[in-house]
């Protein structure tokens, strides 16, 4: 392979990771940077359906201002992107440059002896982070909430099997189903609603919620706590979950998983949130 | 030299293509991101100079630049454009605009020595080291060096190339080794034919590379001392007294330069040592008259030196 910029050292590394994301059936581009107005072109790059993993190969490995930059860049950009380092067996890591893998959620690939790749360390992708929207007040689920975003942004890759995203929206799909029981409970108890606790109790997830917006179910003329707009939200989210271990066939179904899982994480929030704020104001109704 | 007018102009780094008569051929991961971070902070502020050729402009300096330049994806980067210079033009502009900054590595500088030389003679021009050493502006000494490489098996002269691609520290093998190899080899061939005429060069460059590669010999230095074992005539030995010592120090693998220098002129050279050092001890006692002014100490030890010498004499 022919490079311009990439020093001679770091050239059987680039190789080694080239085909490795070969075997992948990537499409790899060699030396080119991944937008015009970019700062930095990294050694290798893929681009799939808006998805793009970067590699720098580097013999001494280091993180320079230079890519530290490209990561701002990633970030304030929003770019759906996987940076990684790659190197080969032979180098060193100082304390310093794992340090600043994990703060920059740069991720590391080594080049064994053998020419095999290993993902040693996974990256961040700006682009995939939960993150919830400011002013979501989670009540007593503030601490499960918050260790399922942990989770969920835990750094991965789509070239990694470790991958705890499913996990973590899976827990945070237990937190919004015990969350529509509790207030389902809470209603009947006082008295809203026409079903008692231990009939509730048996009911699955997806008829509590269809419970909780049935004017029907309600006693008198209450109007239901969950509108219909909640309700599509609900069963959407409670759909997702099931559709978690469904495989994908492709690449492409891949990717577009991956931002699905990013933006069901972020509708797990808001409606943890709403569930709880329902629940909060139907407590303290007389 | 080309010496027409250029003109500055902002060009985009992916119209720029390499010079292929460029002898500088390893660039380290180190020094390009120093430079890097140079530009990153400062910009580019010495324009690199190009020619234009076939619609893209061709590197005549400034290759680090514009490699740097192209990782950090920018756009424009000053340049002077220069007229289109001929091949030989070409080639001598390398040499005295790189050569003064930036060390090249012998063997590609070697090789396209090798392509000036064959122009220069196609011209009838002188095409002696001296020659060379002026045109191009090189040191006599590192043109010598740089042709002796060329003198190398194809192999060697991969293996120096594939070497040049690791940082400097963690180079194994350097053209220095094979330059000491070659200089030990003339000497022998000049002074102890018969060896020669036992081990072709090929066997001699092969056995001397295994024992360095092998640890057997750890420093390049020391294969002067072959040569030393050659020149046995300047201690008054015969070379068919070392002949037999050097064929078998290129036979035998284990066999290290300084046993065989041991197992033949080593002595010899001592002994001729004490004889210079003798003359010169002797020549600065006859400038004193007497030894009145000598301290106790000195005269302590010319006494040491008086009973050594008794000894070694035999007297009593």
């Amino acid at each position: 392979m022919d490079y311009i910029y990439t020093p001679e050292e770091a050239q059987p590394i680039a190789d080694a990771v080239r085909k490795f994301l070969l075997g992948k059936k990537y499409d790899v581009q060699v030396e080119k940077a991944i937008t015009t107005d970019v700062q930095y072109r990294t050694t290798l790059l893929v681009t799939k359906d808006h998805y793009s993993i970067l590699v720098d190969a580097q013999h001494k490995p280091e993180v320079d201002i230079s890519i530290k930059d490209l990561v701002v860049w990633l970030f304030s950009n929003a770019q759906c992107a996987e940076l990684f380092i790659a190197t080969d067996r032979s180098a060193s890591f100082s304390g310093k440059f794992l340090r600043a893998l994990d703060n920059t959620g740069i991720g590391l690939m080594i080049v064994e002896e053998d020419g095999s790749v290993r993902i040693d360390r996974n990256p961040k992708n700006p682009a995939l982070i939960a993150k919830p929207e400011p002013g979501l007040k989670f009540g007593n689920y503030s601490k499960q909430v918050e260790l399922c975003l942990r989770k969920f942004n835990s750094p991965s890759s789509l070239l990694s099997e470790d991958n705890q995203r499913k996990d973590a929206l899976r827990d945070l799909c237990e937190i919004v189903e015990g969350q529509t029981e509790k207030l389902s409970v809470l209603l009947s108890n006082k008295g809203y609603l026409i079903r008692d606790e231990g009939t509730i109790k048996k009911l699955s997830w997806n008829d509590q919620i269809n419970l909780l917006a049935s004017r029907n179910q309600y006693t008198s003329n209450f109007t239901p706590v969950i509108i219909e707009s909640l309700k599509i939200d609900l069963h959407s989210f409670r759909d997702a979950r099931n559709k978690l271990d469904h495989k994908v066939r492709s690449k492409r179904a891949e990717i577009a998983r991956q931002q699905q899982l990013t933006e069901r994480m972020m509708m797990g929030t808001r409606l943890v949130a709403n569930l709880v704020s329902i629940f909060n104001s139907m407590k303290r109704r007389k | 030299m080309v010496t027409h007018s250029s003109e500055l102009k902002q060009i985009s780094p992916d119209n720029i293509i390499p010079n292929p008569e460029n002898p500088r051929m390893i660039f380290r991961e180190q020094d390009m991101r120093e430079l890097r971070e140079s530009i990153r902070e400062v910009g580019i502020r010495v324009p690199i100079a190009v020619y234009q050729d076939a619609g893209k402009y061709v590197l005549l300096d400034g290759e680090r630049r514009w490699r740097c330049a192209i990782k950090l994806n920018l756009r424009q980067m000053p340049a002077l454009v220069q007229p289109k210079p001929s091949r030989l033009e070409n080639l001598l502009m390398m040499f005295n605009i790189h050569n003064v900054r930036v060390q090249w590595d012998l063997l590609p500088m070697a090789y396209k020595l090798q392509d000036i030389k064959e122009m220069l003679e196609a011209d009838g021009k002188p095409t002696l080291t001296k020659s060379l050493a002026g045109i191009t502006g090189l040191a006599t000494t590192t043109v010598k060096r740089a042709m002796e490489l060329l003198e190398l098996p194809k192999k060697y002269q991969e293996v120096l190339l594939k070497e040049a691609q690791k940082p400097r520290d963690k180079q194994e093998v350097t053209a220095d080794l094979f330059i000491e190899i070659n200089k030990a080899y003339r000497v022998v061939e000049r002074y102890v034919p018969e060896v020669v005429a036992e081990i072709p060069k090929r066997q001699f460059v092969d056995s001397m590379f295994k024992k360095y590669k092998d640890g057997t010999e750890k420093n390049v230095v020391n294969y002067r001392k072959i040569s030393k074992i050659a020149r046995a005539e300047n201690t008054g030995m015969e070379a068919s007294d070392v002949a037999p010592i050097l064929v078998e120090l290129v036979r035998r693998r284990d066999y290290k330069i300084d046993d065989a220098y041991a197992d033949t002129v080593s002595t010899a050279y001592k002994t001729r040592d004490l004889a210079s050092k003798t003359i010169s001890l002797l020549d600065t006692l006859r400038e004193y008259r007497s030894g009145k002014s000598f301290s106790p100490e000195l005269k302590q030890r010319l006494n040491l030196l008086r009973k050594e010498i008794d000894r070694l004499l035999g007297h009593k």
